[in-house]
């Protein structure tokens, strides 16, 4: 059976138009609510640079979940984890059929990792990091290396960024969305042995910042992650902490920009995509419709990166902030707006193709083994036969990531434009925005 | 602050005109980039041929699925049916040349679509409902019934083809 994209069946009916239409007309009054009436003074300010009293309003978690989130069991707990899932996987694609119906590892890859990052992110904090089996690889084989050499031994230079995660992120939804091999055993394999390859040696070559600035998926989800209650303070405390204080501390590094151009620009072609008119003009163009898609998913990207950085530049900043610094200064607000869309854009299929690869993975191998008990059970597509309450979902999840954006946005700017221009120099920023939202909408209201 | 109170206003009316020029581009890229021209695309299918409106003479056996039983082998029941009311989605298959492209067709929830297929082989058609169906046919021209009960975009593919012979917007 060949899935058209990715991985799952069928796809949601476009949102009604008097939805669409609530949502766009919400997102405008929010946006001229917050740049109208909202605080003069920030009140989010807390990026890494903000003194340690500014963040005394973060409470401390709960000493016992503290004492369990800190202790090494817990750490080694969640790294077997990660390596059996790989293991797992491995055997799927070693010995498993090549049929997206029966092999979970389509699913693993697709829902699992790419979409479940999200929740799990946003529920529980930097997941991929804690799971990531690239990393616990690579802390193997360094300890094979002489003490002095275990944290790397060439110092990746600070320009480099968020850069390699940004091209990974590319690379990742080129797989999913354009390769015409995204859902043959063979092609995610290699895609995933490229990646360890590239993760676990440059790890051993720079030391354990490679994963925080190159894995697109720990990159990813410790953005996400930043719209969670989970925090550190400084002295490294589990702390609960408002999403809204959380988010500002995004590190801003190089490449920021483009990480967050990536994410959204890569769903809005997945979107477009699925469009009967693109389906035609595939189907026109079998020859060249990888070039073309491939063209396209990076048009895509680039186009939202370039966007936001020209909006964002426009204003001239207050004294003491460089006027190119702006920009990634400014990005984590689109990181609410990533996880909206994302969230209207996957949640039928994370609830109903990710119930699917439980289902496969108690019998990966089709040998009529039931090994998690769940071989047997059907999906529930309550959820699809309920389009109502799914399109106001939708509705909800990319206004509701709109108005966080904005908020975030508007703290931010407080900080970087000067005094006097607070209204006019957020005005390039909020059109973005807002055009963001629209075209979010437009595309799930169907093309 | 008095002078910028005042030019407030206009700026709101200026962002939701830009506003608008910013969607504008958008569009044009999108349908610009889709190109090619909608009306080529979307050609009707060529017409069943005769043996095709006369179902009821030749006698070829119809076969309907039943959303219920994703997997099932289609049960089949003969076609003694007269001509079909509802909505009917005539696909022509000759060799590696099937139509229509795509199709867009709305279909109410439970409501049966007609499906006259008109090929060279037997194949299958994939439907991507919830669950999915599928539809098997013969060679030459044969009549098929399709029911989706879950709303959504369901895509109908050809299989041997991957070629996605329509989008059925069921609601």
């Amino acid at each position: 059976m060949e899935w058209a994209h990715g991985v799952g069946s069928g796809s949601d009916l476009p949102i009604p138009a008097s939805t669409a239409i609530l949502g766009a007309t919400a997102a405008l009054t929010i946006s001229f609510a917050v740049l109208v009436l909202a605080w003069s003074k920030p009140r989010y300010q807390d990026d890494a640079s903000a003194p340690a009293a500014q963040r005394h309003r973060d409470r401390p978690a709960p000493a016992v979940l503290a004492r369990l989130v800190d202790s090494r069991a817990f750490a080694v707990a969640l790294r077997v984890v990660g390596l059996a899932v790989l293991a797992f996987a491995v055997v799927c694609v070693v010995a498993g059929e090549d049929d997206t119906s029966t092999n979970p590892v389509f699913g693993l890859v697709y829902v699992v990792l790419w979409v479940g990052l999200v929740p799990a992110s946003l529920l529980l904090g930097p997941a991929v990091r804690a799971v990531s089996p690239a990393r616990t690889l690579r802390d193997l084989l360094v300890r094979l290396l002489p003490a002095e050499r275990r944290d790397g031994v060439v110092r990746l230079p600070d320009a480099v960024g968020y850069w390699p995660a940004a091209v990974g992120l590319v690379a990742f939804t080129w797989l999913e969305l354009v390769s015409p091999n995204g859902t043959v055993l063979a092609t995610v394999a290699t895609w995933f042995v490229g990646y360890f390859v590239v993760m676990v040696g440059g790890g051993l070559l720079f030391g354990e910042r490679w994963f925080e600035r190159a894995d697109p998926f720990e990159v990813y989800s410790t953005l996400v992650a930043h719209l969670s209650p989970w925090s550190r303070d400084g002295t490294g405390r589990l702390v609960v902490v408002s999403p809204l204080r959380h988010l500002p501390r995004v590190v801003v590094r190089p490449g920021l920009v483009a990480v967050v151009g990536v994410l959204l620009g890569s769903t809005a072609f997945d979107s477009f995509r699925d469009s009967a008119t693109w389906v035609r003009f595939r189907q026109d163009h079998p020859d060249s419709i990888t070039l073309w898609e491939t063209l396209l998913l990076v048009a895509a990207c680039a186009l939202v990166t370039a966007v936001f950085a020209a909006a964002t530049a426009a204003p001239t900043p207050a004294r003491g902030v460089a006027r190119r610094d702006v920009p990634g200064l400014l990005a984590h607000s689109v990181v609410p707006i990533v996880v909206g869309y994302m969230t209207a854009h996957y949640l039928t299929l994370f609830v109903e193709t990710g119930q699917l690869t439980l289902i496969q993975a108690s019998d990966p191998l089709g040998t009529g083994a039931n090994l998690f008990g769940t071989a047997d059970r059907n999906v529930d597509i309550w959820l699809s036969t309920h389009p109502t309450l799914l399109a106001s979902i939708k509705v909800l999840a990319i206004v509701l990531g709109h108005l966080v954006g904005v908020v975030a946005a508007h703290d931010r700017a407080l900080r970087l434009l000067p005094k006097g221009r607070h209204d006019t120099g957020q005005l390039p920023l909020l059109l973005v925005m807002v055009a963001f939202t629209f075209g979010g909408l437009y595309l799930i209201f169907g093309l | 602050m008095r002078i910028k109170r005042s030019v407030l206003p206009g700026l709101a009316l200026s962002l939701v005109l830009v506003a608008g020029a910013c969607a504008g581009p958008d569009e044009d890229d999108d349908t610009g980039a889709t190109g090619t021209d909608p009306t080529s695309a979307s050609t009707p299918s060529d017409a069943p041929t005769d043996e095709a409106s006369e179902p009821s003479a030749s006698g070829a056996p119809s076969e309907a699925t039943s959303p219920a039983e994703v997997t099932s082998e289609p049960a089949e029941e003969p076609s003694e049916s007269e001509a079909p009311a509802g909505p009917t989605l005539d696909i022509t298959i000759e060799g590696d040349d099937i139509s229509p492209n795509a199709e867009e067709l709305e279909l109410g929830t439970g409501e049966p679509l007609t499906l006259v297929i008109t090929s060279d082989r037997a194949g299958e058609l994939h439907v991507h409902s919830k669950p999915e169906q599928y539809v098997e046919f013969d060679a030459g021209t044969s009549e098929h019934e399709l029911v989706v009960e879950t709303p959504g975009e369901v895509e109908v593919e050809e299989h041997d083809s991957d070629a996605v012979v329509a989008l059925i917007e069921v609601s």
